[in-house]
């Protein structure tokens, strides 16, 4: 049984159709990929898998149960964790504040334990978890800096640094790659299979080609809310309509 | 079956008042996104116009509202310039600017009219329209509304039909892509907030030889402005109009037969169903996202 | 380590003067110190409130609540000041929490008016019910605490029990603040929806801080009532909620002692301009004004500012 599937899931705007029967599923600890040019509906498609957004139609099941319409912290609660396309942080605070807030599943408290320390055991494994994780991705360096601060390239690993705090079992990265020079790609990517590699399913969202094709067990390639194609990186870009509508558009940024 | 329909007469002629305080501040915060918390407080200024020249220093009444006018959106003009404007990042900022601008205004007019009791101002119109032997229209009250009906339709078609009117749309609807046309959105907020005051200090002006003038009368301008601003939907023109006329009915009804504070507190708790079911308000888009 | 004691000692060393300062001033001035402190309390809980960036304009009502609660049940019921000063908390709390269903369907503006709106409405209900409410001018006669034969009517004694309950109380919400509640309170504010994104329900800690910190001032307001003996709803209103606001910002919103800060030299001055009268309320519009046009963050972050000037240093751009 597949991690996760997406079953005629539809999304309207008003008359504008975002995702229209979208069909696929996603294989344990894969990376999958989804793909397709800009404003082909991605984003929408992580909003409703994480909750932030509800489809207009369709379900999505993850692990055997629907999760259709829950709110968005009980999806990041069942172990669905996004990330967002915008570089998305607590800019305010530091690296090790950012990713401690991840940890919230495994340390929250209630009021009483908070006044009186009884949950201090909590926090300290809150604490650890988060040092794992800070190391995880190579930020042990800027542990303290404040989050608006840091290189692109950080921020990036801080943003995957504060979702794997947060113990997911499915990982969704929206375009993690995007504005980076190749060499910070190479190290993203990198990085991205090692997470997968510690048993985390991964769907990505993603533009560069390189990074995709180098990096995903499978792609689903959707272009204005349709599928227009699925497979391995291989087949979709042999695909024909494909190279028609997308991949052979030119380059994408 | 008489109290019915003067009662209902009754509403409709205040609602005039209330639309207009209520664009007003639906158009200022629609293009600055800035609560005016001082918006009852512009139309105190303009009722103490009236008062200072008109019935104090006998300057024509028609000639004194203009004045009043003017002035109020000469102070709506400075907020923009001097507080909001330096604010635009911070809506919460713009808004702790105009209360303190409320305060001010407050103090401005005690010592202008000095403390003591509540000033009035003698109608210049007298006399009142009989109806059927027995709706009674006082002829002052018919001229606000006369004045505040083609103000409003002046503004809707200053908004549809002219161009700056669509750049005023614009502005409201999204800052940086209205930027990116070319269209001045530092003018279009000097605009709307000059035209919004404007239309405050008319509200005033008009309702003075109506009302009890005193420097706190402000207070219940701008609960009623919130409540028909939430009811109507924040951002729209149109739902605002509508909700003052719905919410000028409904107060006067409950007024007439049953209380004043009654009919505000239900009209806040009204407002605060609204927020739960509707938060977009009656005409308001529903926000998706 | 060592900032940590010197903090400590701070404490002490104010608690301790506190302690002999009533001794040494006139009757209005002990007045004065008893109204502070509890206002104190009532700076502090509002800055809980606002820690998820949730400006609330109910307060001031809140803390009304809370004097109404603890006056009539004393009055009406005969509890004890000891019963009804924990309850006072509670009902406030409890109106908090029933009113975040209809008011945190919404943020920011509309959660602004709709604060307004219902404290409004409640704040009239007192003035129109005149049972049990007692109409504009409220409810009097109020009865003083007692304990162990001891009258806590003059202010001295009332001062002590002031000051030892709003200490716990202050102890209470800064334990809060620099607990892991009040992280996930900030995670809240500055980016709702990473906070979501991993777990944290936005709706439940913005609850959770408008709750709390509307007990707290309820509290506030029980202290308050049982030394003037009177409640009325126009001690509540929105003239009073914006001292709330002037205060909170003028000392600074963004640290636990900036908010202390500013309602104590307030508090101070308006005690050293009471000869202004009438154009007070202008005054404090204008000082309002100045600060979030050129002070934002308060009293509190002055001699940071005076410092990076000295140094030349470029200012240190600190809010977004
Ligand atoms: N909140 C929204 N309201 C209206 N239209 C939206 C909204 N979000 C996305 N869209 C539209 O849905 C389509 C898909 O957008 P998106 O999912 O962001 O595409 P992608 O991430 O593939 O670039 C676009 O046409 C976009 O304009
Ligand atoms: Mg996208």
């Amino acid at each position: 049984m597949s991690m996760l599937q997406v079953k005629n899931v539809s999304k309207q705007f008003g008359g504008l159709a975002a995702l229209d029967n979208v069909n696929f599923s996603v294989e344990k600890e894969h990376i999958h990929g989804l793909i397709g040019p800009n404003g082909a509906g991605k984003s929408t498609m992580f909003k409703i898998i994480s909750g932030f957004s509800s489809p207009t139609a369709g379900s999505i099941i993850f692990n055997d149960s629907s999760i259709t319409g829950l709110k968005s912290s009980r999806i990041a609660e069942a172990g669905i964790i996004r990330t967002f396309q915008q570089t998305t942080l607590f800019h305010e605070m530091t690296v090790f504040e950012n990713v401690l807030i991840g940890t919230h599943n495994s340390s929250r408290t209630n009021i009483l334990s908070a006044l009186i320390g009884s949950d201090r055991k909590r926090q300290q494994s809150a604490k650890n978890h988060a040092m794992e994780a800070i190391r995880f991705m190579g930020l042990e360096d800027r542990m303290h800096q404040i989050a608006s601060e840091l290189p692109l390239g950080s921020k990036r690993a801080l943003v995957i640094a504060v979702a794997l705090s947060a113990k997911p079992r499915l990982l969704l990265l929206d375009e993690p790659f995007a504005g980076m020079n190749p060499e910070e790609t190479n190290t993203m990517m990198a990085l991205t299979e090692k997470v997968r590699q510690s048993g985390i399913t991964i769907i990505l969202v993603e533009h560069d080609m390189k990074a995709v094709m180098g990096l995903c067990d499978r792609l689903t390639v959707l272009n204005f809310g349709k599928v227009l194609a699925q497979g391995t990186p291989k087949e979709v870009r042999n695909n024909p309509e494909v190279i028609n509508a997308y991949l052979g558009g030119g380059k994408s940024t | 079956m008489e109290l019915l329909v003067q009662t209902m007469v009754n509403g409709i002629i205040q609602s005039g008042f209330y639309a207009l305080a209520a664009v007003g501040l639906v158009l200022i915060f629609g293009v600055m996104k800035v609560v005016n918390f001082a918006h009852g407080e512009l139309t105190m200024v303009g009722a103490y116009s009236v008062w200072f020249l008109h019935a104090q220093n006998d300057m024509p009444f028609l000639l004194t509202v203009v004045t009043a006018v003017v002035l109020v959106a000469m102070i709506g003009l400075l907020m923009e310039r001097f507080l909001f404007r330096p604010m635009t990042d911070s809506p919460l900022g713009g808004l702790i600017c105009s209360i303190g601008v409320l305060f001010v205004l407050q103090v401005a007019a005690t010592l202008v009219g000095g403390e003591g009791p509540s000033k009035q101002v003698p109608p210049p119109y007298e006399g009142t329209l009989v109806l059927f032997d027995m709706l009674r229209i006082p002829y002052q009250r018919l001229f606000s509304f006369a004045v505040a009906a083609t103000t409003l339709g002046l503004l809707w078609y200053f908004l549809t039909r002219m161009r700056i009117g669509w750049a005023l749309r614009a502005v409201a609807q999204d800052r940086e892509a209205a930027s990116l046309q070319g269209i001045n959105s530092n003018r279009m907020s000097m605009i709307a907030m000059g035209v919004g005051a404007a239309m405050a200090g008319l509200a005033g002006a008009l309702m003075a030889p109506l009302t009890n003038i005193n420097p706190h009368m402000g207070h219940n301008v701008i609960i009623t402005a919130f409540i028909v601003t939430i009811v109507g939907g924040v951002g729209s023109l149109p739902g605002a109009v509508i909700a003052s006329v719905l919410y000028a009915l409904f107060h006067t009804f409950v007024t007439t037969y049953f209380s004043g504070t009654i009919a505000t507190i239900s009209g806040l708790v009204i407002m605060v169903l609204i927020l739960i079911v509707r938060p977009s308000g009656i005409l308001g888009k529903r926000v998706t996202e | 380590m060592l900032a940590k004691h010197r903090t400590l000692m701070t404490i002490v060393l104010i608690l301790a003067g506190l302690l002999i300062l009533p001794h040494y001033l006139k009757y209005h001035q002990q007045d004065f110190l008893i109204f502070l402190v509890v206002n104190v309390l009532v700076v502090a809980s509002y800055r809980l409130v606002t820690l998820t960036g949730e400006w609330s304009l109910i307060h001031a009502v809140m803390m009304g609540i809370g004097a109404y609660t603890s006056g009539m049940l004393t009055k009406f019921l005969d509890f004890s000041f000891w019963i009804s000063l924990p309850l006072a908390g509670v009902v406030a709390g409890l109106t908090a929490a029933l009113l975040s269903f209809p008011l945190f369907r919404t943020t920011q503006f509309y959660f602004l008016i709709g604060s307004f709106a219902a404290g409004e409405a409640i704040r009239l209900s007192w003035i129109h019910f005149i049972r049990p409410f007692g109409g504009t001018s409220g409810i009097s006669a109020l009865p003083s605490p007692e304990l162990l034969g001891i009258d806590f009517l003059e202010p001295i004694p009332y001062f002590y029990l002031t000051l030892a309950i709003v200490t716990a109380c202050l102890v209470i919400l800064y334990r809060i603040e620099k607990s892991r509640i009040g992280l996930t309170l900030h995670a809240v504010h500055w980016q709702a929806p990473l906070a979501e994104s991993v777990g944290i329900n936005t709706w439940n800690y913005r609850t959770l801080a408008f709750t709390t910190g509307s007990m707290f001032v309820g509290i506030a307001g029980a202290l308050k009532v049982h030394y003037i003996g009177t409640v009325t709803p126009n001690q509540y209103g929105i003239g009073f909620m914006v001292f709330i606001l002037i205060w909170l910002i003028v000392g600074g919103y963004k640290t636990f002692y900036g908010a202390i800060l500013g309602v104590i030299i307030l508090s101070i001055l308006d005690e050293m301009f009471r000869e202004l009268e009438v154009i007070r309320p202008a005054v404090y519009g204008a000082v309002l004004i100045l600060f979030i046009l050129y002070l934002p963050d308060g009293l509190e972050s002055l001699p940071q500012k005076i410092a990076s000037r000295i140094k030349g240093a470029s200012p240190k751009g600190s809010h977004s």
